[in-house]
């Protein structure tokens, strides 16, 4: 038999699909969007994109790969001007890689604009179906293509007024920024799904990022959440101008930004990822407690809720699992098989921490749950005594539609699986999930209702048509 | 590994622009080799790829690995990066065999990097033979001198080399006392394996300053690596030590064990459980895990502070920040973050960002921070440059008080047994006091592991260890003492860089 290359890193977790980056007013504008996509690595790490506005129009850089892969310091000098866009993403398609990455360009009669964005059309298909028959071509397969088409066909005069009717018409996930002639423009969609933040450097150049973490690295000064349905202008002549979309439904910000997929040192939705997802650690020791000795934690994105779990039950939080920063998306197996190799190169036991103990692992979901039966059995092998399994966010049933790449609902085993079965199948002593109704007690009774709970109840505030076809970005 | 290692460019060195080097060069001891060996398993190359990437940690610079084909031809492939950069699939394919020995190397080399990625394979007239090396030999020098006037030529600026040469000209039989007799001529810090056509050896020299472990597969494969955590990926058992001067030879009859004479008293390095082994392996019989957990725990002790929350400046001090946060009964948080993404070189803005180096690696989590007395707890100082822009970093996010804890004594020697530290007059710890340190680096308050505190936590295992970094006492006086110069393996390789270069190595 032959060897085979392994996706470790698609097995068992959800990912974030896409961050975005616009700077408008700093004379390295496209350098600064470089460290700031660094900062949003976590967000995507399959393609990277920069967009720059000078004299000579629209010019754009986009690659495979990290950041620090796709850009070097030529390709940098080659994006002068003092407005730029960016982007990060995170795919599992192989051959169309390239021709996704954005940020995307396009001509029009009024000229060129450029646009990056994080999250997901779910009337993409029909929409697409429109613009065909009305004689759009789409070279790409992404939904982002989507808003270039809408504005190109749209009546309205102005560009801004454009974009406030191509959004209009969209339905489901928009976090964007725009560029057009000396305008940076930045769109959130009315329910806020996706996170948009701005901030400012102290020249005034005014920056828009997924996450305050990219503001942090390039010292902006964090200002304010840009406000579902806001669309806010930036240009030479008139600095910032906010407008809002006519409709304005109830907000539902996606709650896993708050349970996995942002950093913790950043500020999402208006509260600190790490003081969020510590509460929910907390939560969980006191609706689920458990003796035992020591508790641990799935690294990274499990560390901030063991630590909350620990502090709150009076236990010893110790590293029990290690994970390696050296693997990368494939790896070399061996044709022996190595038992749970996927997980083996990434996260080592500690036995010294682990041997003879009765061991809490605290991690932040589980989705198929064949990592956390590898995990389990690691754990086990290192000699723990009992293995306690606490999941810090509720068992998710239900597949995502707005931006992140989830798999189909019938995969993911809390929808086909009682919490008791699962605990039987990963052969764990105990399994518990944050409650849904704990959950949105962390956030109280009038911000709970800015959520999106769609991955925990199958209720989804955007009606899904037809959006699983679209490569969503 | 290198004979010269090179501290990275230092602070007075000016750098272009648009070129920023990885501040942690600047600021951490460096660990230069891993080396592994395998013997008796038909996968020995896809096996020693492997247990060389739970390695990576022990250098990220340059890979290789030999087997011997079942042909008894050794066979090569090296390459300048990470072990997953530098094998594929169709690589590890052309490496059939049943035996493998393999490397990963740091280095601050760069013209010169390929030509010194181990292993090192020789022919000579009784066959061919591989070697990979972790430590320095502090006679190589002397050594070369003495070899190069007696006929031989080297291929690399790499000590390791002398030792084949040695072997070559050694007038011993059998082939293990070849190799008793060349490592008996070696000064220094070697733990080395080789391969010839049908052995593998594993070789530790007698103060067991660099660690070697044995362990052993199901299918009887015997397997050789530097640290645990090896072992553990490729499901290989440990069972036990190299022993300080014991020399293993590997083949078809089994394992056979001999001592390399003189016999000295062993000086294994602390700096392994203090900063370069990874906490899940067992180094020198000891757990590194609970090492570090215990020096925080004794820090706590010998030097508490009132505060609110402890931190460590990851990864490297986190165990230890977790020791100091349990005795002292002050929570432990996640009050830095470290970026994932970081590769060695950064293009920086030409306007610049202040502390940009700190910020690119590390996050603070002004959650954590604010209006709070921060005890950080980092494994060493080395020159200070990081912890004073980690301080501010803190400050900046609100930290009211920043507490530095050090889970190590002040370093005030250079190492010359292969580990690439700066030289003695550029430690920080060799020219102020705590107090100034303190004061240098704008902490509220500073403290060290004591020494003397550290040796007794050692207990009756305590002379076992090299403690030359914090005491400036060699057990293997070393011969060239390191100068602090601009940068780079130049004095090795000829005249290469640029002017200012030059002139900055000549001038002593």
């Amino acid at each position: 038999a032959g060897t085979y290359v392994t996706n470790v890193d698609e097995d068992d977790k959800l990912h974030e699909e896409c961050g975005v980056v616009g700077i408008h007013g700093d004379p390295e504008a496209s350098r600064l969007s470089y460290l700031a996509l660094h900062a949003l690595q976590h967000r995507g790490q399959e393609g990277a994109g920069i967009v720059a506005a000078n004299q000579n129009g629209l010019e754009s850089i986009t690659g495979v790969g990290l950041v620090s892969d796709v850009f070097t310091e030529s390709k940098l000098n080659n994006l002068p001007g003092d407005i730029a866009i960016g982007h990060v993403r995170y795919s599992t398609s192989g051959a169309s890689m390239l021709k996704n990455v954005q940020p995307f360009i396009a001509s029009c009669k009024l000229g060129s604009l450029a646009v990056a964005h994080n999250g997901n059309f779910v009337n993409y298909k029909q929409l697409k179906t429109k613009l065909e028959e009305m004689g759009s071509i789409f070279i790409t397969s992404s939904d982002t293509e989507l808003v270039l088409h809408l504005i190109a066909k749209s009546k309205a005069k102005t560009f801004l007024l454009r974009v406030i009717d191509a959004c209009e018409k969209l339905r489901g996930a928009y976090s964007m920024v725009f560029v057009f002639e000396d305008k940076l423009i930045a769109v959130r969609d009315p329910f806020g799904f996706r996170p948009l933040v701005m901030g400012r450097r102290s020249n005034g150049a005014v920056v828009f990022a997924s996450e305050t973490c990219a503001l942090d690295l390039i010292d902006a000064t964090y200002e304010r959440e840009v406000c579902p349905g806001e669309i806010v202008v930036v240009d030479r002549n008139h600095g910032d101008s906010s407008m809002f979309m006519i409709s304005h439904p109830e907000q539902k910000q996606c709650v896993f930004e708050h349970g996995y997929f942002s950093q913790p040192n950043s500020i999402v939705f208006g509260r600190s990822v790490y003081e969020t997802r510590r509460m929910y650690g907390e939560i969980l020791a006191t609706v689920a407690p458990v003796d035992c000795d020591v508790v641990i934690a799935v690294p990274d994105s499990g560390t901030v809720a063991a630590l909350g779990y620990a502090a709150k039950a009076g236990v010893p939080f110790q590293i029990g699992l290690l994970r390696s920063h050296y693997a990368k998306r494939t790896f070399i197996e061996p044709t022996q098989e190595i038992r749970d190799f996927a997980v083996k190169v990434k996260l080592s036991p500690v036995r010294a921490v682990l041997e003879g103990k009765r061991v809490v692992v605290v991690d932040d979901s589980i989705v198929r749950g064949t990592t956390s039966l590898k995990i389990v059995r690691m754990l086990r092998d290192a000699g723990a005594k009992e293995v306690h399994m606490r999941i810090a966010l509720p068992p998710m049933i239900a597949s995502c539609y707005y931006g992140v790449d989830t798999p189909r609902s019938q995969e993911l085993i809390s929808s086909k699986m009682s919490v008791e079965a699962i605990q039987k199948h990963i052969n764990c002593d105990s399994l518990a999930f944050l409650p849904l109704d704990s959950l949105k007690g962390v956030y109280g009774p009038v911000e709970s209702h800015r959520y999106c709970y769609a991955c925990f109840t199958g209720k989804y505030p955007v009606t899904k048509t037809e959006s699983e076809e679209a490569d969503a970005s | 590994s290198s004979y010269f290692s090179s501290p990275s460019p230092s602070e007075d060195n000016s750098h272009t622009p648009f070129d920023y080097h990885n501040d942690e060069d600047d600021e951490k001891p460096r660990e230069e080799c891993g080396v592994v060996g395998i013997y008796g398993d038909p996968e020995a190359s896809r096996l020693c790829y492997l247990a060389l990437h739970a390695l990576q940690h022990r250098g990220q610079e340059g890979a290789g690995i030999v087997t011997v084909s079942p042909e008894k031809v050794l066979q090569t492939i090296t390459g300048v990066g990470l072990v997953s950069e530098v094998f594929n699939e169709s690589k590890l394919d052309q490496l059939p065999g049943e035996f493998a020995i393999g490397h990963v190397r740091y280095s601050t080399a760069g013209a010169s990097m390929l030509k010194n990625v181990q292993p090192f394979v020789a022919g000579y007239r009784f066959g061919s033979i591989g070697v990979a090396h972790n430590g320095n030999l502090v006679n190589y020098k002397t050594l070369r001198a003495m070899l190069e006037e007696n006929g031989s030529i080297f291929n690399t600026s790499s000590d390791t080399e002398v030792v084949l040469h040695l072997i070559a000209i050694s007038k011993a039989r059998p082939f293990f006392m070849r190799i008793i007799d060349a490592c008996e001529k070696l000064q220094g810090a070697y733990s080395m394996v080789f391969v010839t056509e049908d052995k593998l050896v594993a070789v530790r020299d007698p103060y067991g300053f660099r660690p070697l472990v044995m362990g052993r597969r199901s299918n009887g494969a015997v397997v050789f690596a530097s640290e645990t955590c090896a072992l553990d990926l490729i499901e290989a058992t440990y069972e036990r030590e190299v022993y300080p001067g014991e020399v293993l030879v590997v083949d078809k009859d089994g394992v056979k064990s001999q001592c390399l004479m003189p016999k000295f008293e062993p000086k294994q390095c602390i700096f392994e459980h203090i900063y370069f082994s990874l906490p899940n392996s067992i180094v020198f019989g000891r757990s590194v895990y609970e090492s570090r957990h215990v020096f925080g725990e004794i820090l706590a002790t010998e030097s508490p502070v009132e505060c609110d929350v402890v931190i460590a400046v990851p990864d490297s001090g986190v165990v230890a920040a977790l020791g100091y946060a349990a005795k002292s009964g002050v929570p432990f948080q996640q009050g830095l973050i470290r970026s994932h993404y970081v590769g060695r070189t950064f293009i920086e803005p030409s306007q610049k960002i202040r502390d940009f180096g700190v910020k690119l690696k590390l996050s603070p989590v002004r959650g954590v921070l604010e209006g709070k007395r921060v005890v950080v707890v980092d494994d060493s100082i080395v020159r200070g440059t990081t912890s004073s822009k980690i301080v501010r970093l803190l400050r900046e996010a609100g930290a009211k008080e920043v507490h530095m804890r050090i889970a190590s004594p002040p370093i005030v020697a250079s190492c010359y047994y292969g580990v690439d530290t700066p030289s003695s007059e550029e430690l920080i710890s060799n020219r102020l006091s705590v107090e100034e340190i303190n004061e240098f680096i704008g902490s509220d308050s500073l403290a060290f592991l004591s020494f003397d505190t550290l040796k007794k936590h050692l207990g009756k295992d305590s002379k076992s260890f090299c403690y030359a970094c914090f005491t400036g006492d060699y057990p293997v006086k070393p011969t060239e003492v390191k100068v602090k110069r601009g940068g780079g393996d130049f004095i090795d390789d000829g005249l290469v860089g640029s002017f200012e270069n030059i002139e900055a190595g000549w001038v002593r």
